[in-house]
């Protein structure tokens, strides 16, 4: 288990050839580092003493070399360190990243997102450091530093001596100094804490501070806390400087010594003037190495304090083998579920789960009904292999479900959460994941992880089967509609074609009906639903310069702006627009969701916060980029969507004029750069339904986007383009934590997901709770017609109105299974679900 | 603005405030969301759309889960205890809601199905707010669900009061599930 690994194990591990090559560099390095010390002697001995200029240009010549040669060295050993030190990182993450996927879902009760990104990201950094440093570091430093001692007592053992005598001084008196710094900086952060504090209770108590006049009350309390931080500052400063002061101090006063005893000796003629150079500089240099190698061991201590913190705090046994021990096929299992006395203790030695006894044969279909914190849920999820029962014994066609490795049981089963997860990528991604998941681990996938395999993955008819049974084929087909066509999609010029089709049909057929929720791109009228962009050029860009991202920027335009007398009311409404969203927003995250009803984009808002920050600057003399971004946020501005400001009639009619002044300007400047709206022309910026509808839904209001979808829906089926705008759907990217889509979406999606692998065994959480009745009724039928004797299903439930026909109902109450039979049995005992259908229907 | 748009009130449309504000000003005068301080209750007032209903179009129906509030502009609403509505004018509603009023913000806190179907009794215009974008401004303001439980007891309080009250006249109350 990669958390039982000790730090050293990982040097051991790393790539041996880069670690070799990395001791054969240092190696060369060393040399380079001591040779330029002996040019330097024979610099002064022999060139400059003996006026030869030949040497001198040839010792500084080889002088040069070395000295380069080193630092060239110097930049390889960093990056092989760094090549291993990030080798091993990455490394260390992915096991650990791994190891922590297998974790019992109780530790994650216990255990934040937070502390697990925290521990991933940041606290491994430092054991990867010093992995790629474990090496390189100590290795060089101590042979430099060797390399350097050895020279010097080859020049002068006795100046050798006294140079070096010095450093034990250093060990002796460094390590307390050292220890007390730390000790008042610990003082120090623990003042500033006792600060913090005092301050936040002073602003939280501002109403009260103000109303008593307590000003100075709560000032003399704040000064007495100054003080303490004042004093302990002072002390820790006095400590720092002292351990660089000390260090300096022994860095400067070493060469006192060896000019005086190295003076005397060249006086005496005992020592040349060469050898006295080339000393000095060694014991120059002797400090640099010196200073690494303590800088290491602090980078030593750091990691190993929070290598050892992370892995124990990941020092925890999965409860379930994720695959077989040896490599054989999965097992195909029936589906006939046998429970006996089991048992589940939590910490505390409550028990949630106690003493259930119950068999289901393979086909049956048990509701698990019973009020919340009743055990419904962890008793599906101990069947499921979510959590590890403590007694008894759940066993699925005569195996026990404990000892199942994970790759069999997910083989074998659809689970739907009460809270289903999305993950962020297509609803087509979606759907697949459970079975992508079931798929062998050597399965050819490409660089993105995507299958290759086609065969391997559910054909598109069969996809869309399941998205039709589960209900969630509305709103892959409402995401499809709203998808605008890319422009490279070739194939899709007949689509164009079917699309303009539908729209002279859908206009005919239900245009009177439909008139009201819908607002038809018309040439005299404004258009609420429509950005002012879309307002002005009525059309849609066929040079990109008139795109709407583009528009601010294009000089052409802002000239038409002016000419219009639009550009200063843009202004006016872009800066009034950014000042609103700022003020709604600032504070909250860049949730798509709170962003829908304002032009600004989520990822513009921290921008925007500094603009608005910046105080109110007449907007014409504002830098240029900032006007154009005033532009632009104006320009999407949509009335119909967008409430955060009035939009006056008079920049209504401004624009309405401008429309055809625009037309008129561009035609003469730059004719055909923009296609205009036309009854027959396919409109490329548009999605696919505001194309349909030559115009644009008033409302997003469930009931009237249905209505507007049945008219389509015959329509796509009469073109026979159905599944190919159900296939546009499912390419629909539904937003990190599938933000994008509802609750009901989601859960639908999560069924669907589920049904997708026909597994012989389903658990349901509360799979419907956030469903409407339709969608509800719907997938309750699917399961009685589909499902019924062909998989196993246990059905927590809370809605009490769909389990009459489920072949067993088993209430809960307390961990126990208080009553079990069919619902008619069940409801004529008039026991506890008797009681809870009636307690239920009472409200 | 299109005749389906939701009518302003003319005044407040005269003096240039935004739809944000009068949402806002209208929030301020909802008992749900008395207590509420301002930055949230103005989150709520922008996450909010105006939408119509013409009479006899439903808000939703019983046994429905419950989606969306809503929170009377002009027109009224009535409530029956059945699954349909009975044709205009058939029967007296169970209850009845005009401007101001909100309906549907208990059962956004809870996952029980509507008791009672609602119906525009004449052309209506509303405030709503759905259940997904209350609960991520709940994420943000935890506070917006304390002071939203603290409201329901308030007026499950006085309900129960004016429920006493009226027993001892011999009228019936119905509707407290549509708060």
């Amino acid at each position: 288990m990669v958390t039982k690994k000790p730090l050293f194990a990982w040097v051991k591990e790393s790539s041996l050839k880069l670690q070799l090559l990395l001791l054969a560099v240092i190696g060369v390095t060393v040399a380079a580092r001591v040779f330029p010390l002996e040019m330097q002697k024979k610099i002064i001995n022999e060139a400059i003493s003996l006026k030869q200029v030949e040497l001198l240009v040839l010792y500084s010549g080889l002088y040069l070399a070395s000295v380069l040669l080193a630092s060239g060295l110097k930049y390889v050993i960093t990056l092989l360190q760094t090549s291993i030190g990030e080798r091993a990182l990455q490394q260390m993450r992915q096991q650990l990243f791994e190891h922590i996927l297998t974790l019992p879902l109780g530790f994650f009760r216990k255990t934040s997102a937070g502390t697990v990104i925290a521990s991933l990201v940041q606290e491994l950094t430092a054991a990867g450091e010093f992995v790629g440093a474990a090496i390189a570091i100590p290795v060089t430093n101590t042979l430099t530093l060797l390399g350097f001692a050895a020279y010097m007592f080859y020049l002068s053992p006795t100046m050798a001596a006294i140079s070096l005598a010095l450093y034990p001084v250093l060990i002796f008196l460094l390590p307390p100094l050292q220890r007390r710094t730390n000790n008042w900086n610990k003082a120090r952060v623990e003042s500033t804490r006792v600060l913090s504090n005092k301050i936040s209770e002073s602003i939280g108590g501002i109403h009260e501070i103000q109303a008593n006049g307590a000003n100075h009350i709560e000032g003399r309390k704040h000064f007495r806390f100054l003080q303490d931080l004042y004093r302990i500052r002072i002390t820790w400063t006095l400590y720092r400087q002292g351990v660089k002061v000390l260090n300096n101090l022994f860095q400067s006063t070493g060469p006192f010594l060896l000019f005086l005893v190295g003076g005397w000796l060249a006086i005496n003629g005992r020592f040349d003037l060469g050898a006295l150079v080339a000393f000095l500089s060694a014991y120059e240099k002797i400090y640099d190495p010196w200073k690494e190698l303590m800088d290491f061991y602090q980078v030593y201590q750091d990691a190993k304090v929070r290598y050892a913190k992370t892995m124990e705090a990941f020092d925890v046994e999965p409860e379930f083998v994720l695959q077989p021990a040896e490599a054989r096929a999965k097992q195909e299992l029936a589906g006939a579920i046998e429970i006996k006395n089991l048992v589940f203790e939590v910490e505390g030695g409550i028990r949630l789960l106690n003493g259930i006894d119950m068999s289901l044969a393979n086909g049956e279909h048990l509701a698990l009904v019973g009020f919340s914190g009743s055990g419904k849920s962890t008793l599906a999820q101990c069947m499921g292999q979510l959590y590890k029962y403590t007694g008894g014994s759940v066993q699925i066609d005569g195996r026990e479900v404990a000892e199942l490795p994970k790759s069999d049981i997910a083989h074998n089963m659809g689970y739907v959460a009460q809270a289903p997860f999305i993950f962020d990528g297509t609803i087509q991604e979606n759907l697949l994941y459970g079975v992508e998941a079931d798929l062998p681990l050597d399965a050819p996938r490409d660089d993105m992880g995507r299958v290759t395999d086609p065969a391997l993955l559910p054909s598109l008819d069969r996809m869309i089967e399941v998205v039709q049974q589960t209900g969630i084929f509305q709103d892959v087909l409402r995401f499809g509609l709203n998808t605008v066509l890319a422009p490279e999609q070739g194939a899709q010029a007949e689509l164009r074609n079917k699309i303009i089709a539908i729209r002279q049909d859908f206009r005919n057929d239900h245009g009177p009906d439909l008139a009201d929720y819908l607002e038809f791109f018309e040439e005299g009228r404004y258009l609420e639903h429509s950005s002012l962009a879309a307002n002005l050029i009525f059309g849609h860009p066929v040079k990109s310069d008139y795109a709407v991202e583009n528009l601010a920027k294009s000089q052409f335009f802002k000239n038409f702006l002016s000419e219009a007398q639009l550009r200063l009311p843009l202004l006016t409404l872009g800066d009034e627009l950014a000042r609103q969203t700022v003020d709604i927003l600032g504070e909250l995250p860049e949730d798509a969701l709170f962003f829908e009803q304002s032009p600004m984009l989520p990822e513009e808002l921290e921008s925007w916060k500094e603009y608005v920050a910046r105080g109110r600057i007449p907007l014409a003399q504002l830098p240029q980029e900032d006007q154009d971004r005033l532009l632009e946020l104006a320009l999407r501005f949509t009335p119909g969507r967008h409430k955060m400001v009035p939009f006056s009639r008079l920049l209504e009619t401004l624009v309405l004029e401008g429309r055809g002044r625009f037309r008129t300007a561009l035609e003469a400047h730059d004719p055909g750069a923009v296609s205009f709206y036309r009854a027959d022309g396919y409109i490329e910026s548009q999605p696919i339904l505001d194309n349909i509808l030559f115009g644009k839904a008033k409302t997003d209001q469930p009931h009237v986007m249905e209505r507007i979808q049945q008219a389509i829906v015959m329509l796509l089926i009469e073109q026979d383009m159905l599944e190919a705008v159900v296939s546009i759907g499912l390419q629909f990217r539904v937003g990190t934590k599938g933000d994008r889509l509802s609750g009901g979406q989601k859960q639908k999606l999560a069924i669907a997901r589920a049904f997708m692998k026909e597994p012989p065994i389903l658990i349901m959480d509360e799979a419907t709770s956030a469903l409407d009745n339709r969608s509800q009724s719907r997938i309750q039928n699917l399961i009685e017609t589909k499902w019924k004797g062909r998989a196993t299903l246990v059905a927590v439930v809370h809605r009490l109105d769909i389990i009459k026909n489920f072949d067993q109902v088993a209430v809960m109450k307390a961990g126990k299974i208080v009553e079990q039979g069919t619902y008619a049995e069940l409801m004529a005992k008039k026991g506890s679900l008797y009681e809870l259908v009636h307690g239920a229907q009472q409200h | 603005m299109s005749s389906f748009t939701a009518p302003s009130s003319t005044n407040d449309a005269a003096e240039g405030k935004s739809e944000l504000q009068q949402n806002l000003d209208r929030y301020r005068q909802v008992w749900l969301f008395s207590g509420l301080a301002l930055e949230p209750l103005k989150l709520l007032a922008y996450l909010s759309t105006r939408e119509t209903l013409k009479p006899g179009e439903p808000l939703f129906h019983r046994g429905e889960l419950p989606t969306a509030m809503a929170v009377v502009l002009a027109g009224t609403l009535h409530a029956y205890a059945a699954a349909e509505a009975p044709p205009a004018g058939a029967r007296e509603p169970d209850a009845s809601f005009g401007p101001g009023d909100c309906v549907g913000g208990l059962a956004l806190l809870g996952k029980e199905t509507h008791n009672y179907t609602v119906v525009a009794a004449e052309p209506l215009s509303y405030l709503t707010l759905s259940r997904e974008k209350l609960q991520r401004a709940m994420q943000q303001y935890p506070d917006i669900g304390l002071k939203l439980c603290e409201a329901l007891a308030t007026r499950v309080s006085q309900w129960d009061r004016s429920a006493l009250d009226a027993l001892a006249r011999q009228e019936t109350r119905l509707g407290v599930s549509l708060l």
